[in-house]
């Protein structure tokens, strides 16, 4: 199965490097539970003597409240079927708490955490105005992002910076473009089911 | 048969004494020092930047036990006393270490005999401001008042009998008068017990860092800071661009982050923990665990639940360097590993370290007052 860097490189123009890393839906490592049949699985494991019933002896003492919040017949134990209950209530319940990202300030943001000197600041800014893409951000470099050493703003960048404000200057393109990704929503898998 | 029953009696009476003297011995090593006055932990001015429109809604503080200077001098005594544990060795101070912003600086914490715990001892720091009002790792407890009570009496942390704490501590020659000037009346309640220690966890307010210092002459957050160096300012810069969404959230400057998380750490085959889910029983619940606070996170290594990460360059590491591949990973980690070039990272750590608080981790306010 071709997933993330190896299916966008294998589609990509000679020369031009990929910056969509995952494209696809990441392969589950193994052992982890994405069901509710998992969470029965992880919850019965604790059951020493296989009796399909979890006694507070059994449970780590910070699992011990599933007992009192599932247990129907009140006889202090959690048989499979009130498990299988909660478990069911549980999942029926949404979270969701909304992240709102920080605004993109684009290049000149790249340009002004490198915290350069006033100076270096202006002309960095000057070369990065004179190379904006149309629409601000880089959003347009997002599915194919050739490689920096090819670009005239890199390489007149390359001039300017010393080797360390380079490399950062780089390092936080490369993660521009990947927010960007975020933003449009090609970035599949990674953001999980909680993303709703 | 007589000499033996009377030797067995005596032997009985002999250790019986022994085990007095010794808990007596215990408490007289050591005296409770509190100032005539105390010391003023409600109504502490805090700097603007904690006054934000929308800053009091993360005020957990409940309306049944507000913060008092009284109140908290008594929660203060309870967290350094070892009588709190069955077997006189151990108090909440034990693990939550002042001088390590009250984390445990060991991966794991030390129980009352000896035995250790599968998860670290989070950081107490500015708690009263954990807008979600749960706590521990995966959030079990719903408030402040209950997760006070829950170490004393977990089986291998402190493991003790809170009825048993109310009738040592009610024979005591201090605390009903530390009762009746907290509460208004000497009466020992259990209740009484965890509203004190809420109280004095909920005063544990961290402020004076020097992240404080230079906020306070700048207009916002993402402004360099006067009194940083210009490594500091570009390592803040790195953190507003590509942390602050989580550990910043509208600019809460606690640096919590909202909700727990699930940032790749569940793949943990020693202790095999479930987090938030193994609480909630909700399957993307699952390896999530509440974030604390990053004030002071400087002095609060190991990191991670289970203290998995030695040092802040480890931490850092595995967001920037680990491609993270789990079906349950939420919002945290959007854009894959941030991939932070050597000198960024040695700027997010110059930049982590101003939010020490030198102030709090030595502050006579949060020390033991138990002086030997």
């Amino acid at each position: 199965m071709l997933t993330g860097v190896g299916l966008a490189a294998a589609q990509a123009p000679e020369g031009i490097r990929p910056a969509v890393l995952i494209t696809t839906t990441p392969t589950t490592p193994p052992g982890a539970p994405r069901s509710l049949l998992a969470v029965i699985e992880r919850v019965m494991s604790f059951d020493a003597n296989k009796d399909l019933q979890l006694s507070r002896d059994e449970l780590p003492e910070r699992m011990q409240g599933i007992i009192a919040r599932g247990d129907r017949n009140a006889d202090g134990i959690l048989d499979f079927e009130e498990l299988r209950t909660l478990v069911n209530a549980a999942a029926a319940e949404r979270t969701r708490v909304a992240f709102r990202r920080e605004p993109s300030e684009g290049l000149p943001g790249v340009v002004r955490d490198l915290k350069l000197s006033p100076e270096k600041h202006e002309r960095a800014l000057a070369i990065v105005n004179a190379h904006k893409p149309a629409s601000n951000v880089p959003d347009k470099l997002v599915r194919n992002v050739p490689a920096p050493q090819t670009i005239p703003l890199y390489k007149e960048m390359r001039l300017l910076l010393d080797d360390e404000e380079y490399e950062n200057f780089v390092a936080a393109t490369e993660r521009l473009s990947k927010t960007a990704q975020v933003r449009m929503g090609i970035v599949q898998g990674i953001v999980g089911p909680s993303r709703r | 048969m007589t000499r033996i029953f009377f030797g067995f009696l005596l032997a009985v009476v002999f250790v019986l004494n022994a085990a007095a003297l010794s808990s007596s011995r215990l408490a007289a090593k050591s005296k409770l020092n509190l100032p005539a006055t105390p010391y003023r932990y409600a109504n502490v001015e805090l700097p603007a930047h904690f006054k934000q429109p929308g800053a009091a809604t993360h005020d957990n503080t409940p309306a049944d036990n507000p913060l008092s200077d009284h109140g908290a001098t008594l929660g203060r005594v309870l967290f350094y006393d070892t009588r709190l544990s069955a077997n006189n060795t151990t108090s909440c101070g034990s693990c939550h270490v002042q001088a390590h912003a009250f984390a445990d600086p060991k991966p794991s914490s030390k129980g009352f005999h000896g035995g250790l715990t599968d998860r670290r001892a989070m950081p107490l720091v500015n708690l009263r401001y954990y807008q979600r009002a749960r706590f521990f790792w995966d959030e079990r407890a719903g408030n402040l008042e209950e997760m006070v009570l829950l170490p004393i009496q977990n089986r291998l942390e402190m493991g003790q009998d809170l009825k048993r704490v109310v009738d040592t501590l009610a024979r005591d020659a201090a605390y009903p008068g530390l009762f009746g000037r907290a509460f208004g009346d000497r009466e020992i309640t259990e209740q009484r017990i965890g509203k004190a220690l809420a109280q004095f966890v909920r005063s544990i307010v961290s402020y004076q860092s020097r992240y404080d210092e230079g906020r306070a002459h700048a207009q916002s957050a993402h402004d360099d800071f006067e009194n940083f160096t210009r490594q500091e300012n570009r390592g803040k810069a790195l953190f507003m661009r590509n942390c602050s969404t989580c550990h910043m959230k509208d600019g809460n400057e606690h640096f919590f982050v909202p909700t727990p998380a699930n940032t790749g750490l569940r793949g943990d085959a020693r202790t095999a923990d479930g987090g938030v889910g193994d609480v909630t029983l909700r399957a993307t619940d699952l390896g999530s665990f509440k974030s604390p606070s990053l004030r002071n996170v400087e002095v609060t290594a190991p990191y991670g639940h289970d203290g998995r990460f030695a040092t802040l360059d480890a931490l850092i590491d595995h967001y920037s360097d680990n491609p993270i591949f789990d079906p349950n990973l939420g919002y945290m980690i959007p854009v894959g590993p941030l991939t932070f070039t050597a000198s960024e990272k040695v700027a997010l750590i110059a930049f982590l370290n101003t939010l020490t608080d030198r102030t709090l981790l030595t502050d006579p306010r949060f020390s033991n007052p138990f002086v030997k």
